[in-house]
């Protein structure tokens, strides 16, 4: 999309919110959050596509009805559980990690969750 | 994300409607708590980032059914539980706007385990009639 020359009306509105402190924060982690529900949602169905499995597959997979697994990949209102999330990783052969974001150091304290790699495990 | 992030535009009462024109989606912006304000904006920034209606983002951005078929809201939960509601419209193509657009149009706000009025959505929609009754669309 190509920008327009004046800055929009909700661009002033942001930068007004954001010009507060510790307001930046607030943005980034509510956004980044609801960008991640997306993020994986779509991963998931691109799995499935590539697995070649319909929507009625995968319902099938996990139990469940070929409605509710179209809610959940075009549904505005989807908000799926973690529980959700790892049957339908399990159903498609996938596994969940969690893993520190590129180019943010990684604080000591605080190991890595990955369910790939055996050493996080014991 | 998406093939194609959308613009999110503010829509303005035009002078014949309102002789201040105002953008009421603004005035209820500055006058919530800034968390709210804070919220909601990357609310619709997200939803803008990830065009609808492929658009997942839990319960804080929902199609309205109803009398309110054709806006969607982003909700957020505030200081004392007061919920907060901001109203938009999605436009895919319309004269005055560049591309398809998200037009945040006014919001509502109201204690927690209450329900809005009828005349509350009247209100909201009959600003969304006005801006779609105006062509080019009124936006800023």
């Amino acid at each position: 999309m190509t920008p327009s020359a004046v800055p929009s009306r909700w661009s002033a509105i942001r930068d007004r919110a954001l010009a507060k402190p510790l307001a930046r924060e607030r943005y980034d982690r509510t956004r980044n959050s609801v960008l991640a529900i997306r993020h994986v949602l779509q991963a998931i169905d691109g799995e499935r596509e590539r697995a070649g499995l319909s929507k009625s597959d995968l319902a099938r997979r996990v139990g469940t009805t070929p409605a509710a697994i179209r809610r959940l990949f075009t549904s505005p209102s989807a908000n799926p559980t973690l529980r959700t999330i790892l049957d339908l990783s399990d159903a498609l052969n996938l596994e969940v990690s969690l893993r520190p974001r590129t180019g943010h150091k990684r604080d000591e304290h605080m190991p890595v969750a990955d369910s790939t790699d055996p050493g996080s495990r014991g | 994300m998406g093939p194609q992030s959308w613009e999110v535009r503010v829509f303005q009462r035009h002078r014949e409607d309102d002789a201040m024109e105002t953008c009421p989606a603004e005035v209820f912006l500055d006058a919530c708590p800034e968390s709210v304000a804070i919220d909601l904006i990357a609310f619709i920034d997200a939803v803008a980032a990830s065009p609808p209606p492929q658009f997942t983002g839990g319960d804080m951005w929902e199609a309205m059914h109803g009398s309110m078929r054709g806006f969607y809201e982003a909700r957020t939960r505030g200081p004392d539980r007061r919920l907060y509601r901001l109203f938009c419209i999605l436009e895919r193509e319309a004269p005055g706007l560049i591309g398809p657009s998200i037009v945040v149009i006014d919001g509502l706000s109201k204690p927690n385990n209450s329900a809005f009025t009828t005349a509350d959505y009247d209100a909201i929609r009959h600003l969304g009639e006005e801006f779609r009754r105006r062509t080019p669309r009124s936006t800023v």
